[in-house]
């Protein structure tokens, strides 16, 4: 008989799928056969194109983004190259997004970091930049409406104030279904 | 029921992690803490390692040769102890203690927890904790008759074929998500096969307990409350994961 | 006067051309904040003293001091009054000939990612008014 699944605490279970891909802070031979296993699932379903299709398509763009970026003064100026750890970063972050979510559009900064951009309209529009570390920097503007913040991105999980805000700015509804 | 204390003489962990996670001030650079931790780890944990994280990045250009580059990230600075059993890890996410076999008790382990926790505290000054998790690896070695076993004679948790008959199995990983309703704590169950070895077949039951909150990285009490609730969720899950067969395996 | 021939005050009425070398920079509704964000090294954003007409002298100074070897996508134009309104400040800052700077990006001590999301918040404000002049390939 299936178990139930409450609809309250309900998570995607793809989340935690990608957290036991990721290296994590376990050093036994199991803990990596276990992180090759789960990497193989997440192998399996990125292949999907019903189940990824949509989030493999904005992975290789930002990769064609890369490239580009890839030069000191990629802007005509002294910008520095894009970095392949924030490069990374995105690509987790992407994947980490709930699917209800629309996905953004990418560009690059002067500093290296990607810059993941919701754009509704000139007036509403927010935007989150993914450096190397864990914090990302976020800005949002709504009509007469403004604000920045700082939030942490860790263990695979897009921070609500981020997700709520996307929501917001791109009239989603129904983004209560977060990823854990 | 109170599963605290679960006791097993031959237990099948072959890792017991527990991570506490926080934030740490915006500005600090683990790099510039492996001196000073080396000094307040040394002691008990004399063999230092780096886990570094590395980024490729491949760039193409029509006409040119590919370049490869990559860019190293420093993810942990980890202290061994010298018959390389035990570490303790400073994280950019936060605090790891790590027990590999043999592993007894956590009761056993709790002070030295705490003691590499004051260590920690006092080297990365962490601003809060987020989150604290206790993940348990165990593998079980299950006896096989003629090269099959039933699973269902050892695993409550087990897979199911849709054509028993015809079909059969030959691997196996499983992932629940479940949440605690009553305390809060979430727990990810991995099961997975690993090759045969000798006559026996191992799974691995990975059982990762977790918090989510915010805490005092100074209130050791609120800590070790949480990481006992953990322990509690984890032995529930560990003995209604396995058949009273399985866990006689565990006491021979 | 600058050697340009350009008072050394940037005028509020002044438009400002920050030129666009990837597509990524913009889309058909607008600039996106990025394309404004202050340099890493100097903490400026460069633009030039001019507007979107004369296309051609607008293009020289593009093909002159910033193109290069690279391709140029197109050119993002918004007035010294609308980074003044974004609580930045715009100064003049030659040779190159026309060339300024996009000034007073804040600065949080020890906090570098709460330095990045308030300058994006002024970068969003900047893009909100700048126009988009997309160069013909």
């Amino acid at each position: 008989m299936l178990e139930p699944v409450s609809a309250v605490t309900i998570q995607l279970g793809l989340a935690a799928l990608y957290s036991l891909a990721r290296p994590g802070s376990a050093v036994s031979r199991e803990a990596q056969v276990v992180q090759q296993v789960a990497n193989d699932a997440v192998n399996s379903v990125e292949r999907s194109w019903a189940l990824f299709g949509r989030k493999a398509s904005a992975i290789s763009e930002l990769s064609a983004l890369a490239n580009e970026c890839a030069h000191e003064g990629w802007d005509g100026g002294d910008a520095r190259p894009i970095d392949p750890q924030a490069v990374s970063k995105a690509i987790a972050f992407m994947r980490a997004l709930p699917d209800s979510l629309p996905l953004p559009e990418m560009t690059a900064e002067p500093d290296g970091a990607v810059s993941l951009d919701w754009i509704r309209s000139r007036n509403r529009l927010l935007s989150v930049s993914i450096g190397a570390g864990d914090r990302l920097a976020f800005a949002w503007l709504d009509g007469s409406d403004r604000g920045h913040g700082v939030a942490r991105f860790v263990e695979g999980v897009v921070p609500a104030r981020i997700v709520d805000g996307i929501a917001a700015i791109m009239d989603v509804r129904d983004a209560a279904v977060r990823a854990a | 029921m109170n599963d605290s204390h679960l006791q097993l003489k031959s237990a099948p962990i072959v890792e017991a992690v527990l991570d506490i996670d926080c934030d740490l001030p915006p500005s600090i650079d683990l790099s510039a803490l492996e001196a000073s931790a080396q000094t307040s780890f040394g002691e008990g944990y004399p063999k230092p390692r780096k886990r570094l994280v590395q980024a490729m990045q491949i760039e193409t250009k029509d006409g040119e040769a590919t370049k490869v580059s990559a860019r190293h990230g420093l993810q942990a600075l980890q202290y061994l102890a010298e018959d390389e059993k035990q570490l303790v890890q400073l994280r950019r996410q936060g605090y790891s203690f790590n027990r590999l076999a043999p592993y007894s008790s956590l009761d056993e382990y709790l002070p030295e927890i705490e003691r590499t926790w004051n260590l920690f505290m006092q080297l990365a000054t962490p601003l809060q904790v987020r989150l604290i998790r206790l993940r348990f690896i165990n593998r079980l070695l299950l006896p096989t008759v003629e090269g099959s076993v039933t699973l269902d004679d050892y695993l409550k948790l087990g897979p199911r074929l849709p054509d028993a008959t015809n079909l059969t199995l030959s691997g196996f990983f499983n992932q629940h998500s479940a949440v605690e309703v009553a305390t809060g704590n979430a727990v990810n169950i991995t099961t997975a096969t690993q090759p045969m070895d000798g006559d026996k077949l191992p799974v691995i039951l990975d059982i990762d307990a977790y918090y989510t909150g915010s805490m005092e990285p100074s209130d050791w009490t609120q800590i070790a409350a949480h990481i006992q609730s953990l322990r509690q969720l984890k032995n529930l899950v560990f003995k209604n994961s396995l058949t009273d067969r399985c866990l006689s395996l565990f006491q021979q | 006067m600058l050697p340009s021939g350009l008072p050394e005050v940037v005028a509020d009425d002044e438009p400002l051309a920050r030129f666009l070398m990837s597509s990524s920079q913009f889309n058909a509704l607008m600039v996106k904040p990025a394309a404004y964000m202050p340099s890493a090294k100097d903490g400026n954003t460069s633009v030039f003293r001019h507007g979107a007409e004369p296309r051609e002298s607008l293009l020289e100074i593009a093909g002159t001091h910033v193109v290069g070897e690279r391709t140029l996508h197109g050119v993002a134009i918004c007035t010294a009054q609308q980074v003044r309104a974004s609580e930045l400040n715009v100064v003049a800052q030659e040779p190159p000939p026309r060339h300024a700077n996009i000034t007073g990006w804040p600065v949080v001590a020890n906090d570098p990612e709460q330095t990045k999301a308030q300058q994006k918040e002024r970068a969003l404000l900047i893009a909100q008014h700048a126009v988009l002049v997309r160069v013909p390939r």
